[in-house]
This record gives structure tokens, C-alpha cells and sequence, in this order.
């Protein structure tokens, strides 16, 4: 008995968030609000445990040096709660930025630009050809994708107004073609997203069967 | 003296980290690299503080929500009540302790999973409601890839080939269209990056 | 406060209009054009900007305007544009006036305005002399009778209403009339020897007509000029027409004002006020062409027909002998039929202003020029009276002309007989209440003078008002009564204000909209309900779940397979939980058994995270299928990038095997972006996620990039790589519910675009 009332709540906090199906109601925003204020307490817990007792802590308990600058970047920046005194967040937070930037800006140098540039010119060189089914076509395929997808992103370029070839008129074009690519791939995903979202349907129709079922006795 | 502290500071400590920082990634063999690490944890830390702070923002929206009883007051009583719960097993047994677990097992999964599950009902709207609001060939395009997609990730007997064309619709023209946005946004925050650090762009002021 | 005068509303100070009606409020200050800043009403300059509010020309103030008016007739007015001269120097002016004959002569500008000054001066001065009246003394001047040329003699008896002068009401005419005749150069003209008297219209008059002294060298008319028919009736003299067009006759006539008349009142001083031509004419002595003889009666003269058989009334300028003006000269006309005017009959001619002089016209007095004239022609024939004979038949006669003869002479007040052929023209209602009424004279009202700026001593100008409206003395209105219905009203308003705000009703298109997008919903729902608890209770219902796919070769899960195969004992593996209890129904079914077969291989797992709640769910999984001395979990990191790299800089050694388990495309890109970074190809990555990862993956698993070596996603990934495993009942399972719910959706999506594509609109 004991060990059901876990799963009834489970079940019953389920059925509230499906009730949805028939509209918004009490039921599912109680359910909401319970969900948002778990995850938030435990989050604080965690990085409580974690970080602060279980990473800095120690760190500056052992090199109480340079281990305080942390500390005190993250006290200024909880001063970001008093509006007088917000001013001096911006200290922690200009840290915070400023190195989160360098990172993101090295990875995606080091870890998108290069090796996808260079993959995407060695897609028409012989040991690539091979991955695709129609060989050569495919490459030329993912070549221009590539390039047509990247040049209908270009939104602050005019509009071509004259008549017949004009390298406006062939950019919007090959901007025709990258969207057609693009809608290609949002298919995709939007596919992979059904999917993923009909796997943890099932798995929650599953559970509350299963409980039904237990409850039956069955 | 204020205008400079309140505006010149913050700038200096943006770009000099961000140098650094980027340096370290420039040239990884040398001890430009231990700073870029060291620069990481701390940000490590300052972020947990960050948490930290958005977490009470968020429990004091729902106090004043609670003390000026504005609408829907009720349920902000609820959310201050979880989270003033929730905190107490992950702190002091961690993640894997046993209240934590049932937190897990009885609350948090069938929520979220749920809320994941209601996803598949509004995806589903969405696509039938395409037609309604945008008549292009695109639009039918995409009902097309998407619906042989779907098709061919489970196969029917017999149907097998569907399986191939998505894979082919996933390894040609998905690729190509992923690739270009993969490149436009690597793009965008290369170019985004270098005006945070050489102080083009200050978007810690303006916080 | 400000107090709405029409409805009592109290509105913010400085407001214009009132809030609640919209009535312009009453100002309580002058508003600053520059800056629109309310200053009080006594304020000369801007209280904010220093601008000035009241014109730099404005009169004085004075705290009763009703006053000012009333003293407006008396008050000299001084002008806001003109230069102004001082009230004081005004009588220096006057001092001056006699020597401003010179000065006339000098600027002819300034002195037909010194002109209009005087007369309007001596209009209401009786005192004064003045030059311009002369000529008008000269006019009532009667002449003898010795002095009447013969011309004006053969005109017959002058009655009362048939003297040549005029009454005081055609003084501008007559005034008009000698200055013309003064002015005027003809060859034929006769100049007297004496310079006429300036004439005080003359200067007036248009600038091609200006008055020029009479010369010597100027002869008189030639006989050859003189027309036979005129010469005829005596002694011709060519009377030189004062006018040279109608237009003159008009300026002359109505440039001055005419003067007031008392009825019955003789002239005070005609012997000065007649001009000196005129004068001469009767005291000359000399031989002088005496006046035609007066309008001949109907008796005296034979009627033919070719005369004017009806009497007509002479002119008023005709009759009067003061006004010593002789008439036109006839001019050439060609032979018209006469007349035929019945006897009772009269020509419109304006009766009343018949002068109350009847003096008659023998007395009129010929001007010397004339008489001089006169004395170079032939000798005089015998006068021929043009009321009484008829013209010559060579000579043509203008029907005024025989038509005075025929007429017979009228007394004053009485309808001439109209003559024949005319039509009698009704003169309008309106014209006739512009009749001066016999014996009603009004007084001119006497205007006040201006007595600044050029134009001084003028009448009739318009005052000089002040720019600024002084603010009306604002009184509060009484407050308002209040009405049984305006209580009744507001209390229904109050009332209305006090209910707690409804939400407005929707109308019935939304409802129906609404109601319309819930059924879509409920129906896709339950569409995919069955599709799912058909599959899933099959097999308590039938006792064998359907077939409807089986796992497909996935080449993805076999290069996974492969490469965890590859795997030795001891390996550092380095997993990495991205994905909450959200995502965990479909990731943890996805990673179990990949993460099985790595626990099968001997590797040692870290377990990272970059979510609060990810090591909660590897706490889970990994429960389930390790022991805890497999795995490590080394615990979460806040941020994405900088705690993936982190999170990697904090490995003692290289792993063997990065092992991503996330269903988002950021920490995936980001963790491939940081292992590149750091480690290059050194550190195979490998995925295992989400259905709705694989084509956003898609570019990093491309052999050309080889960023990712090998992944698997979703429920037909952990499916094939359970297979491939050699187990995955439970993944089979829901393998089919799966299909089912994707025919499910595919085939209510479809239905329902081509639904939408017909009843829809198109716009987004």
C-alpha cells in the first residue's frame, strides 16, 4: 500500500497535466506550479552541494588566495537584487560574459567553422562520395545546399529590380533553393520532434496503464 | 569618478578576460591555456551564484504575488511551498538519496513527462493546421518530408523503403540545410563574440 | 482651478478646453506664443522665455474698454502703423495751413491730402477760411443780368427749378465742374486772363489732368471748331467741357462728400463763394455773350414734331445760376426721332435735388473766357433758343437738347412729363428708400478727426484697436442644479463603476472558433489514444501485440556497437547526462542499453552533467543497471559552454570515450565544439539521444567532418541497438505503438491540410 501512494501520486499529477486536452483548467495549472517549484527548489540544492560546498569550498579552504575572487564576484553579483547597489553586479556579470564569449567564440572557430567548411569541401572528394547513395549527385547536392541555405540568410541585401541576369537575381535564386533545403531539414526535425514526443506519450500511457491495471489487480 | 567606475570597469574586465580567454584557445600549448582554465572554473562559481540569484528573483515575484493577492495568488503559494520542500533532500543526500529518487520517480517524472507527452498533441495540431493559415508549395513540401519521415522511421512491413528515402532525406538535403545553419549561427557568434570582447557591444551594462 | 462657465467641471490650471464638454475655457493669463507658458494678464514679457506678449504699438491700457469706445468720437486716435504726431503739434499744424499752399505746389502727395484736411476742416469749422472754398463762393455768386451771355439768355426764363445753379447738393458737381473747367486744356478753350481760382477738387483730380494755369498764349476757340449748329444759337462759345469722360464726371463727382443742406436757407456769402470767372462774367461790363435764353415754355415755342413735343425738366445744374457751370457742349449726335413724351410725362431726373435757389437765369454770369470768345466769332446772330426753334435741318440736335425746348418748365417737386418712346423706368424700392425725404436732411455724423500721421484732419477712419483682447472679467458661475434625472444618472453610473469588471462576451464567431479548435484537439487526441492503448492492450485483449515494423538495420548503432566493442577494460568513459525526467521515458530507453554494453566492456564511467537535474536521472538509470563502484558521478557544472569545458578540463586523462546523452541541439553542439577544440580528433564522441536529434546531428556524424563517429536515436535506435544486442522485448513493443501513432499522425495531419487548404484562408 505504501508503495502505491508514489505511483498514485504520479499517476494523479499525470492525469492532471493531460487534462489539458480538454483546456486549461485548475487542475493542470496546480500541477504546473507544483513541477516548477520542485525543480527550483532542487536546483538550488544541488548547486548548493555541488558547487559551493563541494567545489569552492574546498578550493578555497585549501588556496585561500586567488579562490576568493569567485567568491567575491558572486557576492557582488547577488547585489543585483537592490537596485541601488545593482550597479556593482555589473562587474560579475561583464566576467561572466567576457569569458563565456571567448569560449563560445574559440568553439565555434575551432569546433563548427573549420571542420565544417572543410567537410563540406571534401564532399565531393572520392572517400565521401561513397557515404551517399547517388554518389557524385549527392555531393553536389550537399554542396549546394549548403552554400544556397547560407545565401537565404542574407536579409539586408537589396532586392533585385532589373530585368533579365543580374547577380541580384541569381542570389535570390540560390536563395529560393537554400530555403527549399531549409524546409527539408524543419521537416525533419519537426518529424524527430513528433516522434520523440509520441515515444514519451507512450511511455506515460504505458505508466498509467500499468498503474490501472495494478490498481485493478491485474 | 562614479561614470567611470560604473562604465569603464566593467569594459576592461569583459575584454581582458575575454582575451585571455580566447588566447587560451588560440594558443593551447602555452600557459595562456591554465589561465583560460582557471578563468573557466571561476565563471563556474560565479555562475552557481547566478543560479542562485534567479532563483530568489523567482521566489519573490511569487511573495509579492502572494502578499498583494493578485490573481492566481494561490498557486504561487503552492510554488513557494514545493521549492521551499525541495531544496532539503538534494542537499543534504544528494542526488542519489532516496527522497531525492522519489521526488524524482513520483513528481518530477510523471510531471515533466507529461508536459513532454502533451507535445505530441500540439505538434500534431500544428501540422494539421499548416494548410490553414499558409497555402505554398513549401508548406506542402514540408507536410511531405514530414509525413514521409514519420513513415519511415517505423516502417511498415513491406515498406521498407521508406526507411531508405528518410534516410537518404536526412544524410542529402537535411544535411545540407543543418550544415548552412551550423555554419550561419557559428557565423554569427564569432562575429557576436569579437564585438563583446573588444567592447563593440556591452551587454553587461545594460543588465 | 479653473471652472467650466458652461458646465462646471473644474479643470487644471492652464487648461484651454474643458475636460468634460470640450468648451473653450476662459483664459486667466496671456499665453506666450514662443513658449506657451500661461503669464499673467499684466505681464509685458515672458515669465519663461522672455518673450515679449503685447505689440510694442499698443495703446494704453484702460480698465474700462466701454469707456474708451465712447470716448472714441472725441479722443484723438492715434494710428499703429502711421507715424504719429502728437496731439500738441496739431494746432501747430493748423498754424501752418496758410502756408501750405506752397508746399502743395510742392509735393502734389502731400497736398491733395492737405486738400481733404481742409475741407473736412472747414466742414466743420464754419469760421475758417479756406482757399478751396472760393471757388464754391464764387459759385453762388449770381450774375447779372447784363453779364448772361446770349447763349445762355436764348435758353428762355429760368424758373425756379430751371436755374442753371445748383442747390448744395450738387456743390461737388459744381466744384467738379469749375475745376474741370479750370483745368482743362482744349484748343479750343478759351483761357481767361485772370488764372481761375484753384479749383479744391483740382488737385484730386486724375494725374493726367492736372491743373494747369490758364496762359496767356492760349487762344480761345477757333471758329472753324465750333460746330454750325452752335453757332448758330448766337454767340457760340465753345464751353469748354469740364469733363473729358464720364469717368471724370464721376470722380469729380464724388470725391467730396457732400455738404449738408438746410432747406430753404439761402447760401450765406454766394458773392464770395462763386469763382472769380464766374464773377466776371457779371461785372466785366464788357460785351458779353449774354445767356441763352431759358428753357423756353411750351407756349413761346412751335411744337413740330421733330421736336420734342413734351416738356422736359431741366437739370438742377441747369437751372441754377450759382452754379455758373455752363453745359456740355452738345456733341455731335446723329438725328434721332424726338421724343414722344406724354404731357404728364417726366424724365427721371432727381427733382429734390432741386436747388432752393430760383434765381433765374439771366442773372447767371458768364465767365470772361467766354465773353472773349465770343467777341472773335461773327457777330452774333440772332440767338436761337434751342427750347424754342428747331435746329437747323443741317444741324444735327441732340434730343436733350429739343426736348428741353419742348418741355415746359416745372415747378420744383412737380413730375415732369415724361417724354415719348421712353419707357417709364420703375425706380426700385430700395432706390427710393435711399431718398433723402423732402425736408430730412440728416446731419453727417460727425466722425472724430485723426489728428496724427498723414491722415490728419481726415473724418471717417477706421480706429485703431488694441491687438490684445483683454481677458473678460471671468465671473464663477452659479454651481449647477442638480436634476432629479442627472441623480438619477450618476447614481447609475456610480453603481456601474462599483461592479467588478466582466469579461466581454465573446461573440459568436470566436465561440465558434473556439469551440471548433477544442474538437480538433479532443479528436487528435483521441486518435493518437487509440492508436497507442490498441497497441499497448493487445496483448491483454487478443494475447499478441500487432506487427506492424520491425527494427530496421540502423548503420548508426552499429558503428556505436562497434566502437563500444573496441572498448578496453578500465577505459576511461566519460557519459555525459543532458536530458531531464522529462526527456527520460525515451533517452534512459535509448541509453540503457548502451550503456549496459559499456558496463559489459569493464570501462569506468564519469558521469557528468550541465543540468541540476541530470545527475539525478543518472543516479536513476545508472541504479538500475550498474553498481556503484562502476560508475562516478562527478556532478553537475552551471552554464554550457564554460561548463563543458570545464567539465573537460577537469579529466585527469584523456577519455577513451565521450558519450553524449542529451536531446537538445545546444549541449550537443557544444560539447562537440569543446572536444574539438580541445582535443581534436583525439576523443571519439559518440551520441546517443533523441528521435528528434538525428537530422540536426546529421552534419557533425558526415565522414567528411568526423566529429561525431557514431550515434543512435530515439526508440528505433535503442530498438536496433538492443537487437543487435540480442534482446529488446520491451523496445519492440512500443516499437509498434510507435508505428502506430505514426500512421496516426500522419494520416490526421494529412486529412486535415487538405481539409484546411479548402475551408481555410490562406493568410497567416
Amino acid at each position: 500500500m505504501v508503495n502505491l501512494v508514489g505511483p498514485v501520486v504520479g499517476g494523479v499529477l499525470t492525469i492532471f497535466v493531460l487534462s489539458y486536452l480538454v483546456g486549461d483548467n485548475p487542475l493542470y495549472r496546480l500541477a504546473l506550479h507544483i513541477f516548477v517549484g520542485i525543480v527550483v527548489g532542487y536546483s538550488v540544492g544541488i548547486v548548493v552541494r555541488e558547487i559551493l560546498l563541494g567545489m569552492a569550498l574546498p578550493e578555497l579552504l585549501s588556496n585561500p588566495g586567488l579562490a576568493i575572487v569567485p567568491f567575491v564576484l558572486g557576492f557582488l553579483l547577488l547585489l543585483k537584487g537592490f537596485p541601488k547597489l545593482a550597479f556593482v553586479g555589473n562587474f560579475s556579470i561583464a566576467y561572466l560574459i567576457g569569458v563565456g564569449t571567448a569560449v563560445a567564440l574559440g568553439g565555434a572557430l575551432l569546433g563548427t567553422l573549420g571542420p565544417q567548411v572543410e567537410a563540406t569541401g571534401q564532399a565531393l572528394s572520392g572517400s565521401s562520395r561513397t557515404a551517399f547513395r547517388f554518389g557524385l549527385l549527392d555531393s553536389l547536392m550537399v554542396v549546394i545546399g549548403t552554400v544556397c541555405t547560407l545565401l537565404a540568410f542574407t536579409f539586408t541585401r537589396p532586392g533585385s529590380t532589373a530585368e533579365g541576369f543580374s547577380w541580384q537575381r541569381a542570389l535570390d535564386a540560390a536563395g529560393w533553393i537554400g530555403r527549399v533545403f531549409l524546409i527539408c531539414a524543419f521537416g525533419l526535425a519537426f518529424a524527430g520532434a513528433i516522434t520523440a514526443s509520441l515515444s514519451i506519450f507512450i511511455s506515460r500511457i504505458q505508466y498509467v496503464v500499468d498503474l490501472a491495471l495494478r490498481a485493478v489487480g491485474l | 569618478m562614479g561614470h567611470v567606475i560604473k562604465k569603464w570597469i566593467p569594459i576592461f574586465i569583459a575584454t581582458g578576460s575575454g582575451l585571455l580567454t580566447l588566447a587560451g584557445y588560440l594558443f593551447p600549448d602555452t600557459t595562456l591555456s591554465a589561465y583560460r582554465d582557471q578563468f573557466i572554473e571561476w565563471v563556474v562559481i560565479v555562475a552557481a551564484f547566478a543560479l542562485i540569484l534567479g532563483v530568489l528573483n523567482i521566489l519573490r515575484v511569487h511573495s509579492q504575488r502572494i502578499v498583494n493577492s493578485a490573481e492566481g495568488w494561490p498557486y504561487s503559494l503552492i510554488l513557494l511551498v514545493a521549492a521551499s520542500i525541495a531544496w532539503i533532500p538534494p542537499l543534504f543526500s544528494g542526488p542519489t538519496g532516496s527522497m531525492t529518487q522519489g521526488i524524482l520517480d513520483y513528481v518530477i517524472s510523471p510531471l515533466g513527462g507529461a508536459l513532454a507527452a502533451l507535445l505530441a498533441v500540439t505538434l500534431t495540431l500544428a501540422g494539421v493546421r499548416l494548410l490553414r493559415h499558409r497555402r505554398d508549395p513549401l508548406s506542402v513540401l514540408f507536410i511531405a518530408v514530414v509525413a514521409l519521415a514519420l513513415l519511415g522511421t517505423t516502417p511498415l512491413l513491406g515498406f521498407e523503403w521508406l526507411g531508405e528515402v528518410r534516410a537518404w532525406l536526412i544524410q542529402v538535403p537535411g544535411m545540407a540545410g543543418f550544415r548552412g545553419l551550423l555554419l550561419g549561427v557559428a557565423l554569427g557568434t564569432v562575429v557576436t563574440g569579437l564585438r563583446v570582447i573588444l567592447g563593440r557591444d556591452r551587454p553587461h551594462s545594460e543588465l | 482651478m479653473i471652472y467650466c462657465p458652461n458646465c462646471g467641471t473644474s479643470n487644471r490650471k492652464g487648461s484651454r478646453f474643458c475636460n468634460e464638454c470640450g468648451q473653450p475655457l476662459p483664459s486667466t493669463g496671456v499665453r506666450c506664443p514662443m513658449c506657451g507658458t500661461v503669464n499673467p494678464v499684466g505681464n509685458v514679457y515672458c515669465q519663461a522665455c522672455n518673450a515679449r506678449l503685447t505689440p510694442a504699438s499698443e495703446p494704453e491700457k484702460e480698465e474700462n474698454f466701454e469707456e474708451q469706445s465712447e470716448d472714441r468720437a472725441t479722443r484723438a486716435i492715434k494710428g499703429l502703423s502711421l507715424p504719429t504726431i502728437p496731439l500738441d503739434e496739431t494746432e501747430q499744424e493748423d498754424e501752418k495751413a496758410s502756408g501750405e499752399g506752397d508746399e502743395r505746389e510742392a509735393s502734389p502727395a502731400a497736398d491733395w491730402l492737405d486738400e481733404l484736411r481742409g475741407s473736412a476742416e472747414q466742414s466743420t469749422e464754419d469760421a475758417e477760411d479756406d482757399e478751396a472754398m472760393e471757388g464754391v463762393e464764387d459759385l453762388d455768386e449770381q450774375p447779372a443780368p447784363a453779364d448772361i451771355p446770349d447763349w445762355l439768355s436764348d435758353l428762355g426764363p429760368i424758373d425756379q427749378d430751371t436755374h442753371l445753379g445748383s442747390g448744395s447738393e450738387d456743390a461737388p458737381l459744381e466744384q467738379a465742374q469749375e475745376g474741370g473747367a479750370a483745368s482743362e486744356e482744349t484748343p479750343h478753350e478759351e483761357q481767361p486772363t485772370e488764372q481761375p481760382p484753384p479749383f479744391p477738387l483740382d488737385d484730386i483730380t486724375p494725374l493726367e489732368r492736372e491743373a494747369t494755369p490758364a496762359t496767356e498764349e492760349e487762344t480761345g476757340p477757333e471758329r472753324a471748331d465750333i460746330p454750325e449748329w452752335l453757332r448758330d444759337l448766337g454767340p457760340v462759345v465753345e464751353v469748354p467741357s469740364p469733363f473729358t469722360d464720364d469717368e471724370d464726371l464721376g470722380e469729380e463727382l464724388f470725391s467730396e462728400e457732400p455738404e449738408p443742406e438746410q432747406p430753404g436757407k439761402e447760401r450765406p456769402d454766394l458773392e464770395e463763394e462763386t469763382p472769380e470767372w464766374l464773377r466776371d462774367v457779371g461785372s466785366s461790363g464788357e460785351e458779353k455773350p449774354e445767356l441763352p435764353p431759358s428753357r423756353p415754355t411750351a407756349a413761346d415755342e412751335p411744337q413740330t414734331s421733330e421736336t420734342v413735343a413734351t416738356p422736359i425738366e431741366i437739370p438742377d445744374w441747369l437751372k441754377d445760376p450759382e452754379a455758373g457751370v455752363p453745359p456740355r457742349p452738345p456733341k455731335e449726335v446723329e438725328q434721332e426721332e424726338p421724343l414722344a413724351v406724354e404731357d404728364d410725362a417726366e424724365l427721371e431726373v432727381d427733382t429734390e435735388a432741386a436747388p432752393s435757389s430760383e434765381e433765374p437765369l439771366e442773372s447767371l454770369e458768364i465767365p470772361s473766357w467766354l465773353h472773349e470768345a465770343e467777341l472773335e466769332e461773327s457777330p452774333p446772330e440772332e440767338p436761337m433758343a434751342p427750347f424754342t426753334k428747331a435746329p437747323p435741318e443741317d444741324v444735327e440736335t441732340p434730343d436733350w437738347l429739343t426736348e428741353l425746348a419742348a418741355q415746359p418748365s416745372e415747378e420744383e417737386g412737380e413730375a415732369a412729363p415724361f417724354p415719348s418712346g421712353l419707357e417709364r423706368a420703375d425706380v426700385p424700392s430700395w432706390l427710393q428708400e435711399m431718398r433723402a425725404g423732402e425736408g430730412e436732411e440728416e446731419e453727417a455724423i460727425a466722425e472724430p478727426t485723426e489728428t496724427e500721421g498723414l491722415l490728419k484732419g481726415l473724418r471717417g477712419l477706421i480706429p485703431a484697436s488694441s491687438t490684445v483682447t483683454p481677458p473678460a472679467t471671468y465671473q464663477r458661475p452659479s454651481r449647477a442644479e442638480t436634476t432629479e434625472a442627472s441623480l438619477a444618472r450618476a447614481e447609475l453610473l456610480q453603481s456601474l463603476l462599483a461592479q467588478p469588471a466582466v469579461k466581454p462576451k465573446r461573440g459568436i464567431k470566436e465561440a465558434r472558433r473556439d469551440t471548433a479548435s477544442l474538437l480538433e484537439r479532443w479528436l487528435v487526441a483521441i486518435v493518437l489514444l487509440f492508436a497507442v492503448l490498441g497497441v499497448l492492450l493487445a496483448p491483454r485483449i487478443v494475447g499478441r501485440s500487432p506487427q506492424l515494423t520491425e527494427p530496421a538495420t540502423n548503420p548508426g548503432a552499429s558503428d556505436l556497437h562497434r566502437l563500444v566493442d573496441d572498448l578496453q577494460p578500465a577505459d576511461d568513459i566519460l557519459v555525459v547526462f543532458d536530458y531531464g525526467p522529462a526527456e527520460a521515458d525515451e533517452l534512459s530507453a535509448v541509453a540503457r542499453p548502451v550503456l549496459q554494453h559499456i558496463l559489459s566492456r569493464g570501462a569506468v564511467i564519469s558521469i557528468v552533467s550541465t543540468r541540476p537535474d541530470g545527475t539525478l536521472v543518472a543516479a536513476a538509470v545508472m541504479e538500475q543497471i550498474a553498481s556503484p563502484d562502476q560508475y562516478t558521478i562527478v556532478g553537475y557544472r552551471p552554464g554550457i559552454e564554460t561548463a563543458v569545458s570545464q567539465l573537460l578540463a577537469t579529466s585527469d586523462r584523456t577519455p577513451e570515450l565521450l558519450l553524449l546523452l542529451t536531446s537538445r541541439s545546444m549541449p550537443l553542439r557544444a560539447w562537440i565544439e569543446q572536444a574539438s577544440a580541445r582535443y581534436g580528433e583525439a576523443l571519439p564522441v559518440v551520441a546517443a539521444g533523441s528521435a528528434a536529434l538525428e537530422p540536426v546531428a546529421a552534419p557533425y556524424l558526415d565522414a567528411g567532418a568526423g566529429q561525431l563517429r557514431a550515434a543512435v536515436y530515439g526508440l528505433p535506435g535503442a530498438a536496433s541497438y538492443q537487437s543487435l544486442r540480442g534482446y529488446g522485448d520491451d523496445a519492440a513493443q512500443r516499437l509498434n505503438a510507435l508505428a502506430a501513432s505514426h500512421i496516426a499522425v500522419v494520416a490526421v495531419i494529412v486529412v486535415g491540410a487538405v481539409v484546411h487548404a479548402f475551408t481555410g484562408t490562406g493568410k497567416e
